[in-house]
């Protein structure tokens, strides 16, 4: 049978599957933005032969709810809150994104006025009702509203649900009695978390996506169902879930292809042995960064989409401006600055011959002589490299250099703003990147990977097979997940401590009826108990993962210890003997998979028969300033424990592997490149 | 020393993630509402001499005064004799600081035992003592306003925690939790900052850190002069108002002249209103801030980076000693932003002819500093927050609705963690002041209207605010804003507050803020009809507004 993954990314829809014979398969087609559904369909069908009855399971991974936000191409969604409160979207936090400009923009709401409602009730910050809903009048303004506005979705979001529900729970069942045919969603359910702007955001959010994605998953599904298969469904907190519990759920799937990522370097690191590590995938048109600490992802409570507040859990990861397509340009004041603003795939880079006239990333790495011109994408397209060196000579002018400097500081500051990314993730979270191995992938990543890890003194780069389908593998090995969140706001007293264990094995109780319905077995589960905790009086939370045998026995001072070290690493030293409280409880549910793909990509790189010896072209680069030979490889050629020091280029048909000088390549477990730094050229780079 | 092109955009960066970070990292642990929610902080790095290397995006009022109270620390102290884990701290508005509740640290940055720079943080402090729990509207000096701290030079180890400084100031304010944790949040953020900046001199090495940081002012000068030659030589005047200074209801003038010259500026506020009871007068380093942070809009419209280079072409700014925007001791300064606000207005209003298409209409221009304290019996609760109100309009853009004014850039914070965290109130209405706006072909932005219901007997309510009695005004046909008003309704009846006031509330009160919306900009009639009708069916614009656009409701679509 077949377990097949499908990544949906704004121009290329990718595939990887494992058959039942061992092998492990490849395959590209252009996505469909304007029908989503269609590309994935079709490179199922195109990739299967028509087959699709040989798939178990299909895992996918889609950009689709992200660009609905970003294109503001979802429903027509209303919104129904606490009286008094209607502009709520409107006011959003109050904050100028620049201090010192003349027009100041805040991000426009998914709902606008005329499709938000009031409605007369109220709960207070206990969680009593102040005043009771007044289920007529609620009555009279959800009619009013779909007469008046016709909406597709309708959001409720009252003050106060995180900490009691019921309210909402007897609107959502006004509104299913009155109009049967429109999703509900509610704050309580999507997040039941404090701070109303952000979890009305959230909700609006999961309202506006709600029909298109379900209509999506609909879709998939229904070809999947004729052939007996299951779908499965990427989240942005890094987990995957069958498709049923995300329909109404859109918000969890945002950002998931740069998490499934993540998550395919993690299960490849625990397999190398490193257990801390930095991802870094570079496209072209920017750079995701993640920290892995011990074997885990960070998670972040909330993220953010187009200026809009997102309180999904998500895995961490920092995104930089900086990919191959970026363009190089000089601003007023005469400095040379690389992005935000891409070529993207159309027209792209100058050197794509495609029309585009800007000098990007790429163009700087053709001047350099690091990308072949027709070695590219593994020689299916060839590059132009007078175009590239024209492109770098409208920008040396101006700044009184020539056009190969200029490709070298480009460069240099493309990997500068990729290593300032690096930073946020790990130093600026109390974490040394030295000891951390640099995961790098995309078609970018392997290229600058080198230089991000000289900025940063790491000694180890770990550049996997396939590194241009990474996403689509993460899908493969993804594990079953959910992460739950409840608020508390309890002060940390003895009282508070008995509560702990009781609040948790609640929610593991709910989790498990959840998983029950997907067809999985309670005891097949593992948990993880998160407490999201604070001084009393600090207004952001930190997270202290909790172990339940040493809460047993150690009580309160457990757990008090263990968020002061939490907090020492992040913020230094504080005041001792203040307060602390338990603001969220966070429950990660999962159940683990088994996946054979990463061996299988290893043993069909060391398979092939026509493998005699390693292909080696010479030539040379500029580096630092001087040219410098330099080895091309190409990556199929080269058989387990191979080794080469730079300077190299290993070339393959989805990226590029630069080995600067002072590093060493290896080509190790998994069929992975293995970088390590020696530090001898050290002294004739700097 | 020369930089490549790719270097000095690197440390240029560099530089400013680090003052950020710093920012970052004292708004998320610090511990009062007013600096994690309302983020009314600001961090900047400073080189050996004082000169601001690069800043943070907070509050301009703050950040455009480090470098002056950095010069009276200077003239106080030999810097160069400084040691490791030494600091400055001062919150003296008459030594270089704004009001006392700024309170600003600088901690000496260490190289091999050698002083290379200063990281430096202000936090706006929940309470520093003195008369009320909050802002006290009628002090009459600035002793009534609450501890000074004279321009200090201490031991962090020596004299924080059972050390003298921090025990002095725990004994005399009335949230002792929250101030110490926001001042111990300072320091950190500012050894964050120190630590950073070191880790860039290792990578880079110090000579190359530095020429990029001058090269980064150079450039900025450059830029700004660019600027200022694009707006023609002469001297322009123009004024605009202080309401009142809270007792009696004469306005406070702000008189300025503005003097283009080729590629710099100077700025006069001479004929400005005298010194004044009251807390509205502004110190001078709160003044010349304002003036600057007023320019790096104008000039640099958020595209200079805003650091000592773009002060450069400015070549003086006079403020008679003896007026209100430079009072001389013992006066009291609290509601100072009123005062800077009418300075940002003044100036805009003054280049409004000759560059319309930088300058804004005045907004609500104002700090609405909402505060309330209650002593309950387990201890003082002290609110405080920032409430927005419109933006002005401008060329280009409609004003925005609801942020701060200026000279901040405080967050609202979120009514469930306010119920949470003050049991005496409960939030009835938080929304867009409808019909606020003034009309224009963009109009300004909505204030708000934020209802308190009172919950407990003996709150009192501290504030001060402006735009009570002289309105937001538009520009080039734009129409005015609505005025700001704070009212009480008490049973049946309503009494209205003036804009500076200490009113002591009963439970069962309710609290009605409306803040001013901005003035519009251009001629109402030629904003597109299709937007007119859609702000009106979405109750923006109230139907009597609307008069003003029914030309261009009559006339077609443009």
């Amino acid at each position: 049978m077949v377990e097949m993954a499908i990544e949906v990314g704004g121009t290329f829809t990718d595939l990887i599957w494992t058959d039942g014979e061992g092998g492990v398969r490849t395959h590209k087609v252009p996505s469909t933005p304007d029908d989503p559904a269609r590309g994935v369909i079709a490179g199922l069908e195109e990739a299967l032969g028509g087959r699709v009855e040989a798939v178990a399971s299909l895992f996918h991974g889609s950009t689709v709810a992200t660009n609905a936000v970003i294109e503001r191409r979802g429903c027509r969604a209303a919104l129904l809150t606490t009286r008094g409160f209607r502009d709520l979207l409107a006011i959003q936090r109050q904050l100028r994104p620049n201090v010192y400009a003349i027009a100041c923009l805040k991000p426009e709401p998914l709902i606008p006025l005329e499709r938000i409602a009031e409605v007369p009730e109220r709960i207070g910050a206990d969680g009593r009702i102040v005043e009771p809903l007044d289920e007529a009048a609620a009555a009279e303004a959800i009619d009013r509203l779909v007469e008046t506005q016709q909406p597709q979705a309708i959001a409720v979001c009252l003050l106060h649900a995180y900490r009691n529900p019921e309210h909402e729970q007897r609107l959502a069942t006004l509104i299913r009695a009155r109009h049967p045919a429109l999703p509900v969603i509610l704050s309580s359910a999507v997040l039941p978390t404090f701070r109303e702007y952000e979890r009305a955001s959230t909700t609006a959010m999961a309202a506006y996506l709600a029909p298109l994605v379900g209509r999506y998953l609909g879709q998939i599904e229904s070809r999947l169902e004729s052939a007996g298969s299951r779908l499965f469904v990427m989240q942005s907190s890094g987990g995957i879930l069958p498709a049923a519990g995300l329909s109404e759920r859109g918000v969890e799937m945002l950002n998931s292809g740069p998490a499934a990522g993540v998550i395919a370097a993690t299960r490849t690191a625990a397999r190398l042995g490193d257990a801390d590590l930095l991802t870094l995938d570079i496209g072209g048109t920017s750079a995701d960064v993640c920290l892995v600490v011990g074997g885990e992802p960070k998670v972040r409570a909330e993220s953010e989409i187009d200026g809009l507040p997102v309180g999904m859990p998500t895995v961490d990861i920092s995104n930089v401006g900086a990919g191959g397509g970026s363009i190089a340009w000089i601003d007023r004041g005469g400095m040379l600055q690389v992005g935000p603003q891409s070529a993207g795939a159309q027209p792209g880079p100058a050197c794509y011959g495609r029309g585009g006239e800007a000098p990007t990333v790429t163009d700087a790495l053709v001047a350099l002589g690091w990308i072949r011109p027709d070695q590219f994408l593994g020689g299916r397209m060839t590059l132009d490299s007078e175009a590239a060196g024209r492109a770098l000579a409208s920008l040396a002018e101006p700044l009184g250099s020539g056009p190969e400097e200029t490709a070298e500081a480009i460069v240099a500051i493309a990997t500068a703003n990729v290593s300032r990314g690096v930073r946020l993730v790990s130093v600026q979270r109390g974490h040394d990147p030295k000891r951390h191995a640099l995961y790098a992938y995309g078609g970018m990543g392997p290229m600058i990977a080198a230089l991000v890890a000289d900025d940063l003194k790491i000694g180890r780069i770990v550049v996997p097979p396939n590194p241009g389908l990474f996403s689509a593998t993460g899908l493969l090995v993804s594990e079953l997940k959910r992460v739950y969140r409840e608020t508390a706001f309890a002060a940390l007293d003895e009282a508070a401590v008995a509560g702990v264990e009781a609040t948790f094995e609640r929610m593991q109780n709910a989790a498990a009826a959840e998983f029950a319905d997907y067809g999985i077995a309670a005891d097949s589960l593992q948990f993880q108990w998160i407490l999201e905790m604070r001084y009393v009086g600090q207004g952001f939370e930190l997270q202290v993962e909790i172990d339940p045998a040493r809460l047993d026995a150690g009580g309160r001072g457990y757990l008090e210890q263990a968020f002061r070290a939490v907090h020492e690493a992040v913020y230094g030293e504080a005041p001792a003997g203040e307060a602390l409280e338990i603001v969220t409880f966070r429950l990660v549910a999962g159940k683990p998979r088994e996946s054979s793909v990463l061996d299988r990509f290893a043993a069909a790189a060391d398979a092939g028969p026509e493998i005699v010896r390693p292909e080696i072209v010479r030539g040379v680069v500029r580096y630092r300033g001087a040219p410098r030979d330099c080895a091309f490889l190409r990556r199929a050629s080269l058989p387990e424990g191979f080794e080469i020091a730079g300077c190299a280029v290993i070339e393959e048909p989805t990226s590029t592997t630069f080995v600067p000088p002072g590093w060493t390549a290896r080509i190790g477990g998994l069929g992975a490149i293995e970088l390590s730094a020696d530090g001898s050229d050290d002294g004739s780079q700097a | 020393m020369s930089l490549d092109s790719a270097t000095f955009n690197i440390v240029s960066h560099g530089l400013h993630a680090v003052a950020q970070e710093m920012g970052e990292m004292l708004v998320r642990s610090a511990h009062s509402t007013i600096i994690r929610e309302a983020r009314d902080c600001s961090t900047s790095f400073l080189d050996r001499q004082g000169r601001i290397i690069a800043q943070a995006q907070f509050c301009p009022i703050h950040m455009n005064s480090f470098g002056m109270v950095f010069q009276e620390f200077a003239r106080r102290y030999d810097l160069s004799t400084l040691r490791p884990g030494e600091a400055l701290i001062t919150n003296d508005p008459y030594s270089g600081a704004q009001h006392l509740n700024d309170i600003l640290i600088f901690s000496p940055v260490f190289r091999d035992e050698r002083l290379v720079a200063f990281s430096a943080s202000l936090g706006h402090h929940i309470d520093v003592g003195g008369g009320a729990a909050g802002p006290n509207a009628g002090a009459g000096d600035v002793y009534a306003e609450g501890l000074r701290i004279p321009p200090l030079r201490f031991d962090t180890r020596r004299d924080m925690g059972q050390g003298m400084l921090e025990q002095f100031v725990r004994f005399n304010v009335r949230a002792p939790g929250q101030v110490l944790g926001d001042l111990h949040a300072q320091l950190a953020a500012n050894r964050t900052g120190a630590q950073r900046f070191l880790e860039m001199l290792e990578r880079f090495g110090e000579d190359t850190v530095m020429a990029a940081a001058s090269e980064l002012q150079d450039y900025a000068e450059r830029l700004t002069r660019e600027a200022i030659r694009s707006i023609p030589d002469g001297r322009y005047e123009a004024e605009d108002f202080v309401d009142d200074n809270g007792f009696g209801s004469e306005p406070l003038k702000v008189r300025v002249a503005v003097t283009i010259d080729g590629d710099e500026v100077a700025v006069d506020l001479a004929g400005s209103a005298e010194q004044t009871k009251g807390i509205i007068n502004s110190p001078l380093a709160s003044t010349v801030a304002a003036v600057y942070g007023a320019l790096a809009v104008v000039l640099g419209g958020g595209e200079i980076p805003v650091n000592d280079g773009l002060y450069r072409p400015i070549r003086a700014v006079e403020v008679p000693h003896g007026s209100f925007l430079n009072p001389s001791k013992p006066l009291a300064v609290r509601a100072r932003n009123s005062a800077c606000h009418r300075v940002y207005n003044a100036i805009m209003r003054a280049l409004a002819p000759v560059a319309p298409e930088r300058v804004l209409t005045s907004g609500h221009d104002t700090t609405n500093a909402i505060g309330m304290g209650h002593l309950g019996a387990d201890r003082y609760r002290v609110y405080m927050e920032v409430v927005g109100g419109g933006w002005g309009a401008s060329h280009g853009a409609d004003g925005a609705d609801v942020v701060d004014g200026y000279v901040g850039n405080c967050s609202n914070v979120p009514v469930e963690s306010l119920e949470q965290d003050y049991p005496f109130m409960l939030i009835e209405e938080y929304g867009l002041r409808r019909g606020s706006a003034g009309a224009g072909r963009r109009r300004g932005g909505l204030g708000v209207r934020r209802v308190y219901r009172i919950l407990d007997d003996g709150v009192v309510f501290n504030c001060y605010s402006d735009r009570f009695r002289i309105a937001p005004w538009g520009l080039f046909g734009g129409q005015e804003g609505a005025p700001s008003r704070f009212l009480v309704e008490r049973g049946g009846e309503t009494i209205e507050l003036p804009s500076k006031t200490n009113f002591l509330l009963q439970r069962g009160d309710r609290l009605v803020i409306e803040t001013a919306g901005g003035g519009g900009f251009g001629d109402p009639a030629e904003r597109p009809r299709e937007t007119v009708a859609r702000e009106l069916e979405q109750g923006l614009l109230t139907s009597e507004q609307a008069g003003a656009y029914a030309v261009a409701a009559e006339s077609p679509a443009r």
